[in-house]
């Protein structure tokens, strides 16, 4: 695993320790990943528009299924906001893997790097998030195999 | 003497090489202005490099990104430039995108979204990329007048708010000069590239530029990793240099031609050494700079025949050191040849050279390498080009030792292949003449501008100690047609 993606996956990682301890995401499955994609659509909206930030959105959901079958239960709306498909989700027999939502945030989080680059990505989650201190999600390199 | 009760306008840095100087200082703040071309012809990337100069967080820049290049792309591709710093990015430069108001809304809709995110964070620089879009992809069909009133109010709006603006647009040069929406603008800037064989000539263009005077005319750029870089006719030297022209004689390091010379080449002057191939322009060259290097002038060698390396090892075959100096900074070398070069870029080049070093000795090897390395379209001007470069060159108070390829003939004695003798103070010729079934070298001075010198024809060698001067050619009639002809030769055909 390079060193980006370790980085990005500790990211990930921070911003859904943070939701959930602040206690602003609900009880459903991947309340806490639908949370944060919301804050992150309304910044990323602006930047690249809604057509941009959908498909960014489209092709990490796409991504994360090949990893993690139960975010089948999510669904993307027009508008580009993440939601629960709520009937898919009361007749799947999918279990819930811990790890999903950190899967789709990796993703989401890689493609962004990948075109916008690692200084850009932080600093853009750093004006929705200014209470994480991302830069805490660096690996000493002796930590990555 | 009121100048004080006038409102001065402020200039702004464009952070583009060059472009400040041609637009008269930089770019007058508040003002709006259209930054209009061809695709590709770096329209996008000049308001980066404005917005990147000037953004504050206190007066940031707002780039508003309308149906063009997707917005994460174009980050992308302009992080590759030096001047795109990310720290700026969030903090005082913002992105914004405009697509889903001007497919849902009319031109109305765009501008009050527009005034929206001005107002709610003050910036120094708004830009609209691309501004022709909205009126081709809003919702409600945009009528030309419609498409003017709404720059019109954008203009007001955004000059209320002490922004300088650029909309960006993609037009053709023929749109450019029909469109009444430019009326708007208080400035113009026209990019346009061209192909011509295989290269690709970029120009640009200020149309218009209102409170202030611009440089008018094309002036060449290019895009480099650094983003554009401009290279202005003007060459900035708007300031005269203080130089005392032919105050003084500078050694050529041949003392026999020093004399013919009348003590050596003056000042400040352009010398064009003119011969055939073989003849030993280049080591006059050469030898020209060594002979500052040994008086303690520095020298600038543009060369477009060999490259750096060659010419070193060349010169040490003679006895030359030009390795040690290169290392000390007191010779540049620069070896100039892309294929689509314009003569102004190569002037730019050779001035910034110039002006590091404190060169005192120019040398540029040859003036045929230069014409084969310029791109075809630059060619057909070149006559007019080495005017211009000269006449630059020589206000740096540089003395110039341009060599020119003379293709001999048996029959004249040209002078040069150009007809640019005009060009030069002094001009310097070497041939080959014909003499008992040996072909041997003479040169002479033809011609040295305000000042007395030798008409004699000289023979020389070149050997291993480089040129050596011998003397005149005597006994011999013709000897400038190459096949000169004994004096008691003629003398049995008079009789």
């Amino acid at each position: 695993m390079s060193l980006t993606s370790v980085v990005i996956k500790n990211i990930g990682q921070q911003l859904i320790a943070y939701e959930s301890a602040n206690g602003s995401v609900g009880s459903q499955p991947f309340a806490d990943v639908i949370t944060i994609f919301g804050k992150l659509q309304k910044i990323l909206s602006k930047l690249a528009g809604i057509s941009g930030y959908n498909s960014l959105l489209r092709r990490s959901l796409m991504m994360g299924k090949t990893k993690a079958k139960s975010l089948e239960m999510i669904q993307i709306r027009s508008d580009g906001a993440l939601e629960l498909n709520v009937a898919h989700a009361a007749n799947s027999h999918l279990l819930l893997e811990e790890s999903a939502g950190d899967i789709l945030l990796t993703q989401f989080l890689g493609l962004l790097v990948t075109f916008i680059g690692e200084t850009l990505t932080v600093n853009l989650l750093r004006d929705v998030w200014p209470n994480v201190p991302f830069e805490k999600a660096n690996v000493p390199s002796r930590d990555i195999g | 003497m009121n100048d004080h009760k006038k409102v001065m306008i402020r200039k702004l840095p464009t952070g583009v090489a060059g472009l400040d100087e041609i637009l008269g200082g930089g770019l007058p703040e508040f003002s709006f202005n259209i930054i209009a071309g061809t695709p590709g012809g770096g329209k996008t990337t000049l308001a980066h490099q404005i917005m990147f100069a000037n953004a504050t967080p206190e007066r940031p820049a707002i780039f508003f990104t309308v149906m063009g290049e997707p917005a994460v792309k174009m980050l992308l591709y302009q992080q590759q430039y030096s001047f795109f710093d990310v720290d700026k990015i969030t903090n005082s430069i913002h992105f914004i995108n405009l697509s889903q108001v001007i497919l849902g809304k009319d031109l109305n809709g765009a501008l009050e979204e527009i005034v929206k995110e001005v107002e709610a964070l003050n910036p120094g620089i708004v830009v609209v990329d691309s501004f022709r879009a909205m009126s081709r992809k809003s919702q409600i069909p945009t009528s030309e007048m419609e498409m003017q009133g709404f720059i019109q109010q954008l203009a007001h709006q955004l000059t209320t708010w002490e922004a300088t603006t650029f909309l960006i647009g993609q037009y053709s040069e023929k749109e450019v000069r029909d469109n009444p929406i430019f009326t708007v603008a208080d400035g113009l800037f026209w990019l346009s590239q061209k192909v011509e064989r295989n290269s690709i000539i970029r120009k640009l263009q200020i149309v218009k530029l209102r409170g202030q005077a611009s440089v008018p005319g094309l002036h060449t750029f290019r895009i480099t990793d650094a983003g554009l870089e401009t290279f202005p006719r003007t060459y900035g030297l708007n300031i005269e240099n203080e130089v005392n022209f032919g105050s003084e004689r500078l050694r050529t390091g041949i003392a026999e031609l020093d004399a013919m010379l009348g003590g050596g080449i003056p000042t400040g002057d352009s010398v064009i050494i003119a011969g055939p191939s073989g003849s030993g322009k280049s080591l006059f060259g050469s030898n020209f700079i060594a002979e500052g290097l040994r008086l303690g002038e520095p020298a600038v060698a543009a060369i477009f025949e060999e490259r750096p390396k060659s010419y070193i090892k060349r010169a040490e075959s003679l006895g030359m050191d030009f390795a040690g100096p290169v290392e000390k900074g007191l010779i540049r070398i620069l070896y100039l040849r892309p294929l689509d070069l314009s003569v102004d870029e190569t002037v730019h080049e050779i001035i910034h050279a110039v002006k590091s070093i404190g060169a005192k000795r120019l040398v540029i090897d040859s003036l045929a390498g230069l014409e084969m390395a310029l791109a075809p379209g630059f060619r057909r001007d070149f006559r007019e080009s080495l005017y211009r470069m000269i006449a630059a060159l020589t206000r740096l108070g540089v003395t110039i030792v341009s060599t020119v390829e003379v293709q001999e003939n048996f029959k004249e004695f040209s002078l040069t292949s150009y007809a640019i003798s005009f060009l030069a103070d002094d001009l310097i010729r070497f041939r080959y003449v014909s003499i008992n079934g040996e072909m041997r070298k003479l040169m002479t001075v033809i011609k040295m501008r305000a000042s007395r010198h030798s008409t004699e024809l000289r023979e020389y060698e070149i050997t291993e100690k480089g040129i050596e001067v011998g003397k005149r050619l005597k006994g011999f009639s013709g000897l400038t047609s190459g096949i000169p002809a004994t004096d008691s030769e003629l003398k049995d055909l008079d009789n």
